[in-house]
């Protein structure tokens, strides 16, 4: 399921001294309309260049059950500023076991670059 | 069906049940099971006895009850090896629908329960029940794949490569399972290590499905997962709210893996649901479910099978895709339907020899349906194993040890005939049981018989016998039963307290926790068995009483247990009824009221008025046979023209000194009360002596109505007089009925009592058909003129019954005479 993102509102771009945007949207998939929220962030480097980008559902920790019933939007997880995230990229814990086959891949495979 | 090319995924969850979800649904928890729901049709799904998994999933693949379909445990013994192997799908007798489909030309992908060693397919894939057993505890060690376990073969390293070992599992998977599980002390409490090897089954069985249905071509997909019985077993008891007897520590830390277990469910279908795709039908069902309230039971029973008291009467059942209804509930499905169903979903006929029927209230449009004597004589390519299949005695013994930890078969002894012989006596007592389910009483009473001479200190073979010989009324045989039960409990018992004190003095130095788990398991059998079961007898002697029809003695003992049985919904009922037997209405009443109030969802009814009856009393008395009434029962708004009732005929039970009355007449008598008729040839199970045989000659006019007839007829009679009535659903007063039928009927047949069906509808519409038969069929010249006058037709009024040819029965007629007039023998 690749989430259809129809509608977002955002609080400010991002930027140096203002690391952190707020996105709010629907996801309509399978015929639902999911609501949420997104706090965005992104780390930069003394010259202003972007290093890394994070998404989070909420402060603290994310939601352990959402990472697919929430239309695979990443929860917690730090990834590429360019990627548009699958689910078993974006996807932890149960929310990658759920996702069979290929969430067992990319498990092993986190593992094994973790343990490199 | 308008779909030429129709996909199905059909996902089973062991044990699921709507008790559970729907408090989760409503809190948003399961939202793609939510989808489902609510773009589908939903429903209960009726279970069958005895509640055993294999047995039932078998049932559900087949749509045959156990007696047919041959699966009849979780073990059985191994022709190739001499030992004992778990149930293996070579004991199966019959097609399941996947070698049906397979031979109809569909693409099946299978991975279900029983199903190993994997069926040959054709053009299929299946994934046996040994493919997801991690035999080593140590992940580093080889986990080779069982022979047999994948079909085709070129499947199995890819597919072998997905599984997920339980020491694979990091903490984020099991926080929210055991949130606290960094307090526990896993070298004490096993439990973790038990929920995570759960996971990672059902991980697996996700892994092989998504692999599956991205990898394969198919048209039909099976999916089943156990996981949430396991999860169940080990955890209900701990599932919100608190029992007074489980300890605040354990409520602590596991409470919440049931609702964990279910909403890591749902994430998982949420992806089979996605890669199927939306035009795909999705039915996801239960074989059974799972007690998660007040009717959890406190202890489980020291015997094989015994965890299965958990289980509960009712499974889910939720259909959702094209040409299906949206948002609708189907009622009065059972396990046994979903195979029938399947094969309309494809346009396919289903199998006379079937014991269920296709749920065509689930279709938005009424699918032309077609049957066949039996698909198993139709010939063809199916994927059947062939006749002569062997299976690998070491790898069976693996996935014994899964079973005996689960506590559904007990530890095996070293002897292996002995063994053998346990383990086909459980067979043989399981299948016993599911015929009692089909009121085939004579038939289990035999093989109950048979094993309990065996195993004398057995002593629920002696309580099943004298179950089968009550529903057979050989009262006399129950009492000689009872009697014999109770010299082998004391005789036993004394035997198993005396041992137990051995033992226990043999192990006086000993504290329980340095036995051996074989050791504590042996010392809490004895202990049971030295029990003196002084309820459970006491209540057995009630039960006898009450079907001697000495209600006031029964009352009396009931009355004694009811400090230990006032929680039990079905011994209220039984108090109930005892009350009402004797006319102590309101202690009736606060009885069933509180039966009720634990168990909404299971009690008992008796008796099937507003069938038709009185209709066929006025007939029978216009045409010029007399009614034996009293009248005490005066013509009212529901039956204008009188009941026709004879009280003294529903005390038969305690006597039936009135009948000499009877003779030359018809008696109008509720359809439970016919096995109490004296006389008719003996039942194997109750030889009667000589003197007592057949001393009347009976015709019984068998009213048949449909039963949604019959329960709206009850409902307008109860509203007019200002009652609740029974806070049933329908399809439990339905299913109740149409049990308490079936057995009557079987009663019948087996006496070979003479016996005519008159359809309530037919005595309406045709009148003068209906009395020509019945004339013929009493052999009297009856006025039918004046027969068919006295049908009024506006007396029909509740005419939402299902078609003609459903369940509707009742009443009777009785006419304790030949050709007319009473005839002694």
């Amino acid at each position: 399921m690749r989430p259809n993102l129809r509608r977002h509102n955002h609080s400010a771009w991002l930027e140096p001294g203002h690391p952190s945007v707020y996105l709010g949207f629907n996801l309509h998939a399978n015929n639902r309309t999911y609501s949420g929220w997104l706090r965005v962030g992104l780390t930069f480097d003394g010259a202003g260049n972007p290093l890394a980008f994070s998404l989070l559902a909420k402060d603290g920790a994310p939601d352990i059950y959402g990472a697919w019933s929430t239309g695979a939007i990443s929860l917690g997880e730090v990834g590429s500023a360019a990627a548009v995230p699958e689910p078993a990229q974006v996807a932890t814990g149960l929310g990658l076991l759920a996702l069979g086959a290929v969430g067992v891949r990319e498990f092993r495979r986190r593992r094994r670059q973790d343990a490199a | 069906m308008s779909e030429k090319k129709r996909k199905v995924l059909l996902v089973g969850w062991d044990s699921a049940d709507w008790k559970v979800i729907h408090p989760l649904l409503d809190a948003g928890k399961l939202p793609h099971l939510e989808q489902l729901v609510n773009g589908g049709v939903i429903g209960n799904l009726a279970t069958l006895y005895p509640v055993l998994s294999p047995m039932l999933w078998t049932s559900i693949g087949t749509g045959k009850r156990p007696y047919k379909h041959g699966i009849h445990g979780f073990a059985e013994p191994d022709p190739h090896t001499g030992g004992v192997r778990p149930i293996t799908n070579l004991s199966r007798k019959t097609k399941a629908v996947w070698n049906i489909l397979s031979q109809a030309g569909k693409k099946c992908v299978v991975v279900w329960w029983p199903s190993h060693p994997a069926e040959p397919l054709p053009d299929g894939v299946m994934v046996s029940n040994h493919f997801q057993r991690a035999a080593n505890p140590d992940p580093a060690q080889p986990w080779p794949l069982p022979a047999g376990a994948v079909y085709p073969a070129r499947l199995a390293k890819t597919l072998a490569e997905g599984r997920v070992h339980p020491h694979e599992l990091v903490a984020e998977m099991i926080l929210p399972f055991v949130p606290k599980a960094a307090e526990i002390d896993q070298k004490k409490d096993r439990r973790l290590e038990g929920l995570a090897k759960t996971i990672a089954d059902c991980s697996t069985i996700q892994a092989v499905a998504t692999q599956l249905i991205r990898s394969e071509p198919w048209d039909f997909m099976a999916v089943y997962f156990d996981a949430i019985d396991h999860f169940g077993h080990g955890f209900m008891k701990y599932h919100p709210p608190r029992q007074p007897w489980v300890p605040e520590k354990d409520f602590e830390l596991y409470s919440g893996v049931i609702e964990a277990g279910y909403r890591y469910h749902d994430m998982m279908l949420g992806v089979l649901m996605a890669m199927a795709g939306p035009d795909t039908t999705v039915l996801l069902m239960s074989d059974h479910g799972f007690h998660p309230d007040n009717l959890r039971p406190s202890s489980i029973p020291l015997e094989p099978a015994g965890p299965a008291v958990e289980h509960r009467h009712y499974g889910i059942f939720a259909l959702k895709g094209p040409g299906v209804k949206k948002d609708e509930r189907v009622t009065g499905a059972t396990v046994l339907d979903i195979t029938p169903t399947l094969l309309a979903l494809f346009d396919l006929p289903v199998g006379r020899d079937m014991d269920g029927k296709p749920l065509v209230n689930v279709f938005a449009e009424t699918p032309k349906l077609e049957t066949i004597p039996s698909w198993d004589e139709v010939p063809g390519t199916d994927g059947s194993h062939p006749s002569g299949a062997k299976l690998d005695a070491a790898d069976a013994k693996e996935a014994l040890k899964q079973l005996e930890a689960l506590g559904y078969i007990s530890p095996l002894p070293e002897d292996a005939a002995k063994a053998v012989g346990e383990t086909q006596a459980e067979l043989d007592y399981n299948l016993a049981c599911s015929l009692t389910d089909t009121n085939r009483h004579a038939q289990a009473a035999e093989i109950f018989a048979r094993l309990w001479a065996a195993r004398p200190d057995e002593h629920r073979y002696g309580g099943k016998l004298l179950s089968c010989q009550l529903a057979l009324g050989a009262f006399e045989l129950a009492r000689e039963t009872l009697d014999r039960l109770r010299a082998n409990r004391r005789k036993y018992g004394a035997e198993a307290a005396a041992e137990l004190k051995r033992r226990k003095e043999e192990l006086t130095d000993k504290k329980p926790e340095d036995l051996a788990p074989a050791q504590q398991e042996e010392l809490r059998r004895l202990a049971a068995k030295a029990r003196p079961a002084t309820a459970a007898m006491r209540h057995m002697e009630a039960t006898l009483l009450f079907a001697e029809g000495k209600a006031a003695e029964a009352v009396e003992v009931l009355q004694s247990l009811e400090k230990s049985g006032g929680t039990d919904p079905g011994f209220l009922v039984q108090l109930g009824q005892g009350f009402l037997a004797l006319k102590r209405w309101d202690e009736a009443e606060k009885s069933f009221k509180r039966a009720l109030e634990l168990d909404p969802d299971n009690a008992h009814v008796s008796g099937l008025p507003r069938s038709g009856t009185s209709l066929m009393m006025q007939m029978l008395a216009a045409g010029g046979l007399p009614p034996l009434h009293d009248g005490h029962r005066p013509a009212d708004t529901d039956n204008p023209r009188g009941y026709f009732e004879f009280a003294s005929a529903k005390n038969i039970r305690a006597d039936a000194s009135w009948l000499p009355q009877a003779q030359g007449r018809a008696v109008k008598l509720v359809a439970q009360l016919l096995p109490f008729l004296p006389g008719g040839p003996a039942p194997a199970a109750a030889p009667r002596p000589a003197d007592e045989c057949q001393p009347y000659d009976y015709r019984i006019v068998w009213m048949e109505r449909s039963l949604d007839e019959v329960l709206a007829s009850q409902r307008a009679m109860l509203d007019r007089h200002g009652h609740a009535g029974a806070a049933l659903a329908p399809e439990k007063l339905r299913a109740v009925y149409e049990q308490q039928l079936a057995r009557v009927a079987e009663n019948l047949e087996r006496r070979k009592l003479a016996v005519l069906r008159i359809a309530h509808r037919d005595a309406i519409r045709d009148p003068a058909g209906s009395a020509a038969r019945v004339a013929k069929f009493l052999g009297l010249p009856l006025n039918t003129a004046a027969m068919i006058a006295a049908v009024d037709p506006t007396l029909h009024r509740q005419k939402k019954g299902r078609p003609a040819g459903s369940v509707g029965h009742v009443a009777v007629e009785v006419s304790p005479a030949g050709a007319g007039s009473s005839r002694r023998h």
